[in-house]
């Protein structure tokens, strides 16, 4: 069963992805030839900078057994919070106003965790409602009217480049971060402790972890980093707006891409590499279809029916892998463990 | 032995409904206290009775769906989309296609009605935990009310008005100038589904699903049609809410129903379908109803801003699940596991 | 310093039943002790306390001469004892190292030390002469090769005590040999092991002493060396069992041929032949997991079947769902009364009327007061202890749930002609069970062909006519009461 590491490499989920991300820019390439020029490259790289960011909570917490719904109305709200500090403080460095905005993320991440872990409640439907809140709370305070961001510095972040590559500085940042967190996953203790916590509950507490803290540490980090992504999309639009970001629902997006490169619904597998993979190639997609032309509502519907199709091809691997180890049941987002379904 | 049943006045006392009674007693007199420190506004009258029972309307057929769903065991994320869809459906129908009234009416609901399919096809076929199919369908419904509201010139319409004075109607007329037909129609449908649940056949399939599927499914109860009838039933009922919606504000809107979209779940928890199946009815869903709706109306008057709705609706899912949580516990605890 | 587990006046009580009573007794470091009983014997229990499942209401557990007391599995753990259940404690995707050095991976300067631990994982494999690649993830080997890793986990956790719960239940003839051989390297170091099993033949291969349990009570301690099976089931069954069995008043007319199954197969079970008559006993033996259920799962439309022919009443049937089946006169008490029988949270009414509330309508509505009556009538009948109709299943005692699904499939309305038992007396108290089996004779009496399966051997030998015994999925005989005994059944059931 020893497998060299060129077959490993192509018979992996992000191969396969970033192999389908080609042929899709293949295709766009000889539809229409214009599409490929350096603003469009830009525009795409900047979009996975902060979805990139999404998109690692979102694939931690899910390989725990976790989900949380509310990460698109806390980067709102923290990025509203982030405006007004600003406005209110023009000479205050942004830097401050970054930390506040991360302190507030710790705070969030817990009450998702208090919900999930402390009451017990399915963390699905308890995110759900939270996520309701913090839109609300943020169209509130700005009665639904953006907060511009005047601060040069900031602004400046996603506005610089790689030398005269279209890549931006906050993309190798991004990637910076999904590589870190990928290195976690894979060679420290917590990192492994997420994939037995979402793999096997009972046996991982045996083991002597203690699953909630680890589920609610991965609560707060997609928290804080989906405020680091929110930050990174104001810092793009030098806006604080209060609708802006729940139109992409970017952990919808870093749920789908999750499960499309890999990482299980049903927790316990996956990796982050999957999960880039996916965003990569959820936003060419996206971007293709766009400048072929496509009518709106088809982009819109072939990128809700993504999801779907991730799940479906999901819940087909688990139901063979469980028929392999024995136990009957699993199914496409279904079965025994799921995330936000665990009492 | 005497084998009997419980009655009397203990099980009254002891009956979610009850509890939801004396909240919503406390709520009206609680505001009404409150209420004249805002410029002397008055809570206990006429026209906030009315009003609540108008804003009940809409969400009442939420809660209906949704409700009989949970009992059973399931939940549909995708009620509030559904019910724009059916809006949007109404006004491009009788706008741009010239259809008349109820041919617009049945086209919505029809188009309801087989998102509700997809969805019981998405749990039943696929095995998709019902959270995640309907979650998912939400963006697609909304994908399709893009095709729907985009017009010849390829713009997209956010909001499309038209005019239908019988459309209108029903949503707007009251009998005799007083009781919105609607609300007659909302009692009136939460009557039929109150006794189905209770004193049929059907209702008692549910919780018995709720309770258990594997066993009802060894039992000889056919749980896969009931789920197929209880997803579609659920999001024509939604179409509903759509149309009434479309009928007050005489426009399609891709927004509509959006403060909403918990409003169902939230009543029905509340009122005792507890989160999981297989417990609750039609009575406390409908007092959860009416106390979300006085809160909310209270709120208004008491001068809260109606930005805050959001912040309020989500306030008490989770309220109402914590309750629910609490309450689940006692129950455990009682028979010592 | 002389290294031992010993149980001091263990005692543990659940509702309705004392499952443990006064349990005294020691196991040295160095020797196997097996833990004797039937079922409900009170050996589960026992090793849930052990393990800090579960909490002794009276007594202690004393380790190396210190009372431990536990809160959780973990606490159990650190102290030193593993016990290696059916249930995998395993992590699927993970591979064999990390699973083996769950919760205690090696760690260098903060990151793991993936060499380490594939020398550590390689040398412990090769300690134990197992040829398992460490780095394929459990999910991918054989039930046998994934037990072997539990075993090596806890070895590795340097446990002082390892218990077995039914280790071979799963396993082939040459996997045996493997575990003990396995086994036996761990009581050479000095381990104190403990080890569960039904089977006689291994406890005589692989166990020193054995303590005998019998309805939560400590009957004895027998050095394996000397004793004999005959004295050991003695203790076990007692005299009074023996005469629960001569006591039943059995059916001795049987009707003609009602069921007849003809080289059944689904994706669990092949060529399943066998006939049921009206009034018959038949009872299905085999080990867990041999496919027993399987069958009855086909059988009643709760499976695909793939191939094969089933005949009521020598007409031709196929059921697509249980409803199909029920409606066509078979019941199923399922082996999970919990999970797939009861809806517990329901009240003892609704789960009796569950399959004939069709028949409890009155034009549109159900007609309370019938349903009342037909709860009620499967109340008297089978003695159920409750105030009200509306009792909720859940705050029954295991044996009242067990009637309450009897008193489903028999209720008035029904017109059950097969009726499926799935281990009906799992969990559940002496008296209750002879209650149960009597209960079963009476079926039969009525005419009802009866399917029994049970994993203990004496009760199927006893209460079923005549004993089909599987192995993986097959059928390897057929037996009649009278020239049946453990031994043979054994030996089938062992495909042997």
């Amino acid at each position: 069963m020893q497998q060299t590491l060129s077959k490993k490499i192509l018979q992996s989920k992000s191969f396969l992805l970033l192999a389908i991300t080609a042929v899709v820019l293949l295709i766009t390439y000889i539809v229409s030839p214009g599409a490929f020029n350096v603003g469009n490259a830009k525009q795409i790289l900047s979009n996975i900078s902060y979805v990139g960011i999404f998109a690692v909570g979102v694939a931690c917490l899910l390989i725990s057994g976790g989900i949380d719904f509310s990460l698109s109305g806390q980067a709102t709200f923290a990025m509203i919070m982030f405006a007004q500090i600003l406005k209110s403080f023009p000479s205050l460095p942004w830097g401050v106003a970054v930390l506040a905005a991360l302190v507030y993320g710790v705070i969030a991440g817990s009450i998702n965790a208090f919900f999930a872990n402390g009451l017990k409640l399915m963390s699905f439907i308890c995110t759900i409602g939270m996520s309701s809140v913090w839109t609300g709370l943020a169209t509130w305070y700005t009665r639904g009217n953006i907060i511009p961001i005047r601060n040069a510095s900031f602004s400046a972040l996603s506005a610089t480049y790689i030398g005269n590559t279209p890549i931006p500085m906050l993309f190798i940042f991004m990637a910076l971060v999904v590589a870190g967190y990928s290195f976690m996953l894979r060679r420290t203790r917590f990192g492994r402790s997420i994939l037995m916590a979402g793999g096997n509950p009972a046996a991982a507490r045996l083991a002597g972890m203690n699953t909630g803290k680890i589920k609610s540490i991965l609560f707060v980090n997609a928290s804080v980093l989906a405020v680091v992504g929110g930050l990174i999309w104001a810092s793009q639009q030098n806006v604080g707006s209060p609708a802006g970001l729940l139109t992409v629902m970017p952990e919808m997006t870093g749920l789908t891409a999750s499960i499309l490169g890999g990482v299980s619904f049903m927790g316990g597998s996956g990796s982050l590499g999957g999960a880039f993979s996916g965003v990569l190639l959820i936003n060419v997609l996206a971007y293709a279809l766009q400048v072929m032309g496509l009518p709106t509502w088809l982009i819109t519907f072939i990128n809700g029916s993504l999801l779907v199709v991730a799940l479906t091809i999901d819940g087909y691997n688990m139901r063979r892998r469980f028929r392999h180890f024995g136990i009957k049941g699993g199914g496409g987002g279904g079965g025994m463990v799921m995330p936000g379904m665990s009492k | 032995m005497n084998v009997t049943r419980v009655t009397g006045i203990n099980k009254i006392i002891r009956s979610k409904a009850f509890t939801l009674f004396a909240l919503l007693i406390v709520l009206f007199v609680l505001f009404a206290i409150i209420a004249p420190f805002n410029n002397g506004a008055r809570f206990i009258t006429q026209r906030t009775i009315i009003g609540i029972l108008q804003d009940i309307a809409v969400p009442a057929f939420l809660t209906i769906g949704a409700g009989c769903l949970m009992v059973s065991g399931a939940i549909d994320l995708s009620q509030a989309r559904i019910g724009a869809l059916s809006g949007m459906v109404v006004a491009v129908a009788i706008k741009n296609w010239q259809l008349p009234w109820f041919a617009a009416i049945a086209a919505a609901l029809l188009i309801s009605a087989l998102i509700g399919l997809i969805n019981a096809a998405l749990v039943n076929e696929l095995n998709f935990q019902p959270f995640i199919a309907t979650m998912s369908m939400s963006s697609v419904v909304y994908a399709v009310m893009y095709l729907v509201a985009t017009d010849k010139s390829g713009q997209l319409q956010g909001v499309i008005n038209y005019k239908s004075p019988t459309v209108a109607l029903i949503g707007n007329y009251e009998i005799g100038g007083v009781v919105p037909v609607s609300v007659v129609f909302l009692v009136v449908m939460f009557i039929i589904y109150g006794v189905v649940l209770s004193k049929t056949k059907f209702g008692k399939t549910l919780y018995l699903m709720g309770g258990n599927a594997t066993a009802a499914r060894l039992s000889g109860i056919n749980s896969k049609k009931t789920s197929y009838f209880l997803f579609i039933n659920c999001a024509a009922l939604s179409g509903i809410s759509g149309v009434l919606y479309s009928s007050r504000t005489q426009q399609g809107s891709l927004l509509a129903l959006a403060n909403d979209q918990f409003t169902g779940l939230t009543a029905a928890i509340l009122g005792g379908i507890s989160f999981g199946g297989g417990s609750g009815g039609m009575g406390g869903a409908f007092l959860g109803l009416v106390v979300i709706k006085t809160f909310n109306k209270g709120m208004t008057i008491v001068g809260a801003n109606s930005y805050l709705t959001s912040v309020l609706s989500g306030s008490l899912l989770l309220a109402a699940l914590s309750l629910d949580y609490v309450s689940q516990r006692r129950q455990r605890k009682r028979v010592g596991i | 310093m002389e290294r031992y587990l010993e149980f001091a006046g263990v005692g543990k009580a659940f509702p309705g039943v004392q499952a443990l009573d006064d349990i005294s007794f020691r196991a040295q470091s160095g020797r196997v002790l097996a833990l004797l009983g039937e079922n409900g014997a009170g050996k589960s229990t026992l090793l849930k306390i052990m393990s800090g499942d579960l909490r002794a209401d009276t007594g202690s557990v004393i380790l190396n001469g210190e009372t431990v007391s536990f809160t959780s599995p973990f606490d159990a753990i650190k102290a030193g004892i593993s016990v290696i259940y059916q249930e995998r404690q395993l992590i699927p995707a993970m591979n064999v190292m990390e699973n083996i050095f769950l919760g205690d991976l090696p760690v260098k300067s903060g990151l793991i030390d993936a060499k380490k631990l594939k020398s550590d994982t390689k040398a412990l494999l090769e300690k134990f002469g197992l040829s398992i690649d460490p780095e394929i993830p459990v999910m991918f080997l054989s039930t046998a090769h994934q037990q072997m890793v539990e075993i090596i986990k806890a070895y590795r956790r340097n446990s002082q005590v390892v218990a077995f719960d039914e280790p071979t239940a799963p396993l082939t003839d040459t996997e045996i040999e493997i575990l003990f051989k396995l086994i036996g390297q761990l009581r050479d170091e000095g381990k104190i092991i403990i080890y569960v099993s039904h089977r006689m033949a291994e406890i005589f291969q692989v166990t020193d002493e054995i303590v005998i349990l019998k309805d939560g009570k400590f009957v004895k301690t027998l050095n394996t060396s000397e004793t004999d099976e005959q004295e050991l089931v003695r203790s076990m069954v007692g005299r009074d069992i023996g005469d629960t069995y001569s006591h039943l008043s059995r059916n001795d007319s049987m009707g003609d041929v009602l069921l007849e199954v003809k080289n059944l197969a689904s994706p669990y079970v092949r060529d399943v032949s066998f006939t049921l008559r009206r009034g018959e006993i038949i009872g299905f033996a085999g080990l867990v997991g041999s496919g027993r259920t399987e069958v009855m799962r086909a059988l009643f439309g709760a499976d695909p079947v793939l191939s094969g022919e089933i005949k009521l009443d020598g007409r031709s049937v196929s059921f697509k769902t249980p409803k199909d089946a029920i409606d066509s006169g078979i019941a199923l008490c399922p082996e999970d009364r919990k999970e797939q029988g009861l809806v517990l949270w329901r009240s003892i009414e609704d789960n009796i009327c569950m399959p004939v509330l069709s028949k409890l309508r009155k034009g549109l509505f159900l007609d309370t007061k019938a349903c009342e009556r037909v709860a009620l009538s499967s109340i008297k009948r089978y003695d159920i202890k409750t105030p009200t109709v509306d009792k909720i299943v859940m705050e029954l005692s295991g044996g009242n749930q067990q009637k309450v699904i009897l008193g489903r499939w028999t209720s008035e309305l029904m017109d059950t002609k097969i009726l499926i038992l799935d281990e009906p007396t799992k969990g559940i108290d002496v008296g209750t069970k002879a209650e149960i089996y009597q209960t079963v004779c009476d079926f039969a009496k009525l005419g009802i062909g009866v399917i029994f399966i049970s994993s203990e051997l004496t009760e199927v030998i006893n209460v079923a006519d005549r004993i089909i015994v599987m192995h993986e999925g097959h059928i390897t005989g057929s037996v009649t009461r009278e020239e049946a005994t453990e031994e043979s059944i054994l030996a089938l059931a062992m495909a042997q």
